[in-house]
């Protein structure tokens, strides 16, 4: 009687941990279900917003021949240009700025300075690139814009 | 019968709980956990080739990793060959890289493809 009595509270404790481990992993499970769900949401908004970055580039070159250009957001987002990359086809070389440059739905910058001098002479090739990983370029060929 | 049942759900169960323990308390994944995670990571790697540039030094591949996590270049295929000298890069989330490939192509068109640490690939189409 008293070894029947102590199997049933052994089988009792059991059962409880197997209950508390068993609901603990499925509450683990269902965590990371939750952030696996989350994450596939924020990359389809991500992706849906770079689909909608647009910018319309309007380059022209002033008095002292440097390149100034209208950056236009025609899109629907927000645009944050981060970097401004040049590579500059008679030299070989590539050269990254960092930007800080916000573009509103509808909003124009007006004559945004690229510091880069433009002659006769001149091919290369500019990047602007947005936060997104979106890039619009502005290509000079022999001194002539070509958007 | 039953008790023997209940035992082997018991230990079964305890395993995997203290494996899951063991494993976050030493920072690793656990079985649980890790079957989302790796996947949870790997969905979140965002990554744009923007740009490739040559000159005489080799390829200058200019990266964008516009996720929220890091992303590591495990290997990079040129022309559908395994560039095997290459080293792996880690480019930190919300940043540019610009991968250096000390290899000069020959004029013409070519296909870069990178593949990630986490098994994610992308490629572009590139005229030189």
């Amino acid at each position: 009687m008293q070894r029947r009595g102590i199997a049933n509270v052994f089988g009792a404790l059991l059962f409880v941990i197997a209950l508390v481990v068993i609901i603990s992993t499925v509450a683990i499970l269902a965590s990371e279900y939750s952030n696996y769900v989350r994450a596939v949401d924020y990359v389809n908004k991500l992706e849906a917003a770079k689909l909608q970055e647009r910018l319309l580039l309007q380059a022209k070159v002033d008095a002292s021949g440097t390149l100034l250009v209208n950056i236009s957001n025609l899109g629907g987002v927000t645009v944050q240009v981060v970097c401004l990359a040049v590579h500059d086809k008679s030299s070989s070389t590539l050269t990254l700025t960092s930007e800080d440059l916000v573009v509103n739905p509808g909003q124009t910058i007006y004559n945004f300075n690229t510091g880069l001098a433009v002659t006769p002479t001149t091919n290369c090739t500019l990047l602007f690139i947005t936060s997104r990983g979106s890039s619009f370029p502005i290509i000079v060929e022999g001194g002539r814009i070509l958007t | 019968m039953a008790a023997l049942a209940l035992i082997a759900i018991t230990l079964a169960a305890m395993a995997i709980y203290v494996h899951g323990l063991y494993a976050y308390y030493s920072g690793e994944q656990g079985i649980i956990s890790g079957l989302f995670t790796a996947r949870t990571q790997q969905i979140l790697e965002r990554l744009a080739i923007i740009y490739v540039a040559q000159n005489s030094s080799g390829l200058f591949i200019l990266i964008s990793n516009y996720g929220p996590v890091n992303a590591t270049i495990a290997r990079l295929l040129i022309d559908a060959d395994v560039y095997t000298s290459f080293e792996p890069r880690t480019i930190p989330s919300e940043s540019l890289a610009v991968v250096h490939v000390p290899i000069v192509l020959p004029s013409g068109v070519h296909t870069l493809a990178i593949i990630t640490k986490r098994g994610n690939s992308l490629s572009a189409v590139i005229r030189l």
